[in-house]
């Protein structure tokens, strides 16, 4: 106890920005950095805030400005006016005005299904929560599935079907789609977004029919391309992993943002919680562990939490695996060592005392190699981990994207398809691919927007969201969920299924036919499909699991993966991580303004990305909060505020992407910073030896995090007694696990 | 000795002035916002379509909740599609003068602009289901409608007239299955009836709690 307490203790001393300036706070319950380092500063932001005097147009002085106009407008309105009531015309079936209806449809995300019930207010979408049915979603869901809704009515959103700018029939596009006739398709492809769709699968399979050497490649900038390739090289074939942390007691993350924005989060974090509810005396708790660069919900969830950079994650997966081996797994990989450290010693232990009940999971974002590594010894493990056949599914390939490219630059391309994304803005920097799209004579893009992708192509088609189109997408264990329109498309936009057809097919055909076509020919193999099919739109999902989990074994010894060397990070130089946003994600959400405007998790931060960094660096290179930094990497730079986050290692800079959009979007254009042009295909997660520079400018940068504070002397004052802050304090040390390697 | 210089002698002017604008202007108040004027009762729209509740409700007493098919689940009552008014008038009256535009509207599928009576503030929040299942009736409210050609409004729908009932002893209400009789007369042992139910349900009223109306 009293180790905590120290290394509380020496926390703060660490993280004071400046020590003569801070008082003799004893280490407690403080609500951001300004608070603790300095408690002038943060008294004098109290002063300034709403609870006391305003400066200028404070909140306060608008408001009753606001009073004061609507009061004046109020007498206009003495006599009332005429109201007028518009019933249907022919009435709805089974609709009562005033009482919603709830449909059970399907979110996909990625290669991904969240299972969601839509709530219709005389018939228009407003609401969406999780299907308690769906095995993916639990009656839960996550913000982008909340946010969505305003997705849909985004008064943005692009139109119809434009030819190089002037609005067209979609026939016309029906007829150039027909037109395509490249032989066997060799100077054809399609570049589309990641999906688990089975009838996106089937229009693959029937395109390849039709055009033989024609490409299809999937792309997407956030993807898990690096995990399935790692468990590729430990099985020898590609799977898709299934963490069934309900069965897990000893959890270690090393760099995954499982309960924060990774893939299946909603999943996860249902099933994490659930063995952290104590029921009775007998019941037990998970433990999480989490190795991390930067502070994550996960990180912040966790038991006890190891803060490493990237680039080191190797080498304590390096002595992880030792320990691991001393305690009697078989792994017989190269370069593994002992360790000296008591925290991966103690998660070791924790980690065998627990097998079969004890799991790792690997962030997304790490080399293959690792990600093979973690596989084998989960297996060793006997982890409670569920693969499941990928042929299925559309992923990433960046091999296919790269070779897509060249091709496109060399003009060996006529006719490019892009379903939906937005490749000109988030391929990786070493790809040209705008450069490369120029070069193809007649591109289609279908997107939600007039985007940076749409201004190089010829044909623009307004891409319909989810709640307006025919549908479907499965889940990483094999239910088939259907995707069944709330509302008729708002602005004349098309699903990809539509967009395809007239290719594969040389003609129109309504994502209805095709959806229930593929569902009757290769889903639900009953007689009656009728009945079945009534009972699948009314629960939203197939019972029965399409695939079936697959037995894994890795030779006895794990001796396939071969670890990368250390890489090494020069002494002022600094690693930089791509993190997708918890608002944005990859920037396909930028125009959404509920999740713009909602604080991100840890920093608290609205609207605009921002550079996080250590508070030792930030003392080192004197920068403050909402100081313009320079990142460069290689010839690349982009500049960028920085933030000064707790928790953040000091040699680690995240950079969250999917900011500094340029398209026709009110609200997202022009937010935050671009960080793609950093990224290239070769360190998609993170890149060290990133160099930066302090530039002699401020950008203001909304937070949350300050708001309603009270002050110290409030709290003690009698009426607050309550509170107990002597309480709080105590609790303090227990709470904090805060520890680092180079301790 | 001049305490005060000599312009504070107009004071006592301006004072008597102010006094008799100030209560000039709240008697004002009272009268305009109390009144019919303001509370709109009388007010008798002429609609789109010269529908008479007398001759439907009153003289071929057709049930309310013919039309009004919401009225006993959802907040709102519904006013019927053109539908409903169809569902006769294909047979009956098909080329009544009267019935033109509501034919337009089937034929085209323009919706009826009919023009609202009973008009409640946004801030109010009004359940129709809630009051019908408890029993009130809608003559309670919206007065004999089965006897209007036009249809008017009776009562002023303010929130004094709400709680007047909300708060009573003896609020106005009656076995559920009489709720839309214009002309029932209440038995021998109604108060009995009205005394139980207020045992019975008086706690589920919103008496005094702001935000059961005020959401």
């Amino acid at each position: 106890m009293s180790q905590i307490k120290n290394k509380s203790k020496e926390f703060v001393d660490t993280n004071k920005i400046d020590q003569s300036t801070a008082q003799s706070h004893e280490f407690g319950y403080w609500k951001s950095l300004k608070d603790i380092s300095s408690s002038d500063d943060y008294s004098n932001y109290l002063k300034q805030s709403e609870h006391h005097e305003d400066n200028g147009l404070s909140r306060r002085n608008f408001l009753s400005l606001v009073a004061a106009s609507v009061a004046l407008a109020g007498l206009e309105g003495c006599k009332k006016p005429v109201q007028k009531i518009i019933p249907y015309v022919e009435a709805e079936i089974a609709t009562i005005p005033g009482i919603p209806k709830h449909y059970a449809s399907t979110m996909p995300f990625k290669n991904n299904a969240l299972g969601v019930i839509i709530e219709n207010h005389d018939e228009r979408p407003v609401k969406v929560e999780g299907n308690e049915k769906h095995p993916a979603s639990m009656g839960k869901s996550n913000s982008f599935a909340q946010a969505t809704t305003l997705d849909m009515y985004d008064p943005d959103r692009s139109r119809g079907v434009r030819l190089n700018g002037k609005k067209v029939d979609w026939s016309d596009y029906v007829k150039y789609a027909q037109s395509i006739n490249s032989s066997n398709g060799n100077r054809l492809a399609i570049l589309s977004q990641e999906s688990s769709s089975p009838t996106i699968q089937f229009m693959h399979n029937e395109f390849k029919k039709a055009y033989p050497n024609a490409d299809w490649v999937v792309y997407e900038p956030i993807n898990n391309e690096n995990l399935y390739k790692g468990i590729e090289k430990a099985f020898g074939k590609k799977l898709q992993p299934f963490n069934r942390l309900e069965n897990a007691q000893t959890i270690l993350s090393i760099g995954s943002d499982f309960l924060g924005v990774e893939d299946n989060c909603v999943y996860h974090t249902r099933k994490f919680a659930q063995n952290r509810d104590l029921e009775d005396e007998k019941s037990t708790m998970n433990r999480l562990y989490v190795v991390e660069s930067f502070m994550t919900p996960t990180g912040s969830s966790a038991d006890h939490r190891l803060n490493v950079p990237n680039h080191q994650f190797v080498s304590v997966l390096r002595e992880l695996a030792g320990e691991l081996k001393k305690l009697g797994l078989k792994i017989d990989a190269k370069a593994i060592k002992s360790s000296n450290n008591l925290w991966i010693k103690t998660v070791a232990e924790d980690l065998i005392k627990n097998k079969g009940e004890s799991i790792i999971i690997g962030g997304s974002d790490l080399p293959e190699d690792i990600h093979c590594l973690i596989a084998g010894i989960n297996n060793q493990l006997k982890a409670p981990i569920d693969y499941y056949p990928l042929d299925k599914a559309h992923v990433t390939s960046m091999k296919d994207f790269k070779s897509l490219c060249k091709k496109m630059a060399k003009g060996s391309i006529d006719n490019l398809i892009i379903l939906g994304g937005n490749p000109v803005y988030d391929a990786p920097s070493d790809c040209n691919f705008e450069a490369s799209l120029k070069k193809v004579k007649s591109a289609v893009h279908l997107s939600n927007f007039y985007d940076e992708t749409s201004k190089h192509c010829e044909w623009n088609i307004a891409e319909a969201h989810f709640f307006e189109t025919w549908g479907d997408a499965m889940t990483y264990d094999g239910y088939a969920s259907i995707i069944q329109p709330q509302i008729r498309p708002l602005f004349e936009s098309k699903s990809a299924l539509q967009v395809i057809a007239p290719v594969v097919f040389k003609e129109d055909r309504s994502s209805y036919d095709v959806v229930k076509k593929v569902w009757k020919d290769s889903i639900v193999n009953e007689i009656n499909f009728e009945r079945k099919w009534e009972k699948i739109l009314h629960e939203g999902i197939h019972t029965k699991p399409l695939l079936s989990n697959q037995r894994v074994r890795t030779q006895n010894k794990i001796s396939t993966a071969v670890l990368t060397k250390d890489q090494t990070l020069d002494n002022s130089k600094f690693e930089i991580i791509f993190a997708p946003s918890s608002s944005v994600y990859d920037g396909r959400y930028a125009n959404n303004g509920w999740l713009q405007e909602i604080p991100k998790p840890i920093t608290s931060l609205t609207w605009d990305n921002a550079a996080f960094i250590s508070m030792k660096v930030a003392k080192k290179l004197n920068i403050k909060n909402g100081q313009m930094i320079e990142v460069s990497l290689g010839n690349k730079s982009v500049k960028v505020p920085a933030w000064i986050v707790p928790g953040q290692n000091q040699k680690t800079i995240t950079l969250e992407l999917g900011y500094g959009r340029e398209f026709s979007g009110r609200i997202g254009s022009g937010v935050g910073f671009n960080i793609y042009p950093l990224r290239t295909s070769s360190n998609m997660g993170y890149a060290i030896n990133a160099e930066i520079k302090v530039l002699n400018e401020t950008y203001p940068l909304a937070t949350t995090q300050e708001h309603y504070g009270l002050e110290e002397d409030k709290l003690a004052a009698p009426g607050f007694s309550d509170l107990s802050t002597n309480e709080v304090q105590s609790r303090i040390p227990d709470l904090v696990k805060q520890s680092t390697l180079e301790e | 000795m001049q305490l005060f210089p000599r312009w504070t002698n107009n004071f006592t002017g301006i004072f008597l002035i102010g006094i008799f604008l100030l209560l000039f202007s709240l008697s004002s108040f009272i009268w305009y916002y109390g009144s019919p004027y303001y509370t709109d009762v009388g007010y008798a729209p002429v609609q789109p379509v010269p529908y008479s509740h007398k001759l439907h409700a009153g003289d071929m007493g057709i049930d309310c909740r013919y039309c009004h098919v919401g009225v006993e689940q959802s907040y709102s009552a519904v006013i019927p599609p053109t539908e409903t008014c169809m569902g006769c008038h294909t047979y009956v009256k098909t080329d009544s003068e009267k019935l033109k535009l509501v034919r337009e509207s089937w034929e085209t599928g323009k919706p009826i602009e009919w023009i609202k009576v009973h008009m409640l503030p946004e801030y109010a929040y009004f359940n129709h289901s809630v009051h019908v299942n408890s029993g009130v009736a809608c003559i309670s409210c919206h007065g004999n409608i089965a006897e209007m050609e036009v249809v008017y409004q009776v009562k002023p729908l303010s929130m004094d007239w709400c709680l007047d009932c909300h708060r009573s002893d003896t609020p106005e209400i009656r076995p559920k299955n009489e709720v839309t009789n214009m002309y029932w007369t209440p038995p021998a042992d109604y108060d009995n009836f009205v005394s139980s139910w207020v045992e019975q349900h008086g706690d589920e009223r919103p008496v005094g709690d702001c935000q059961k109306c005020h959401r």
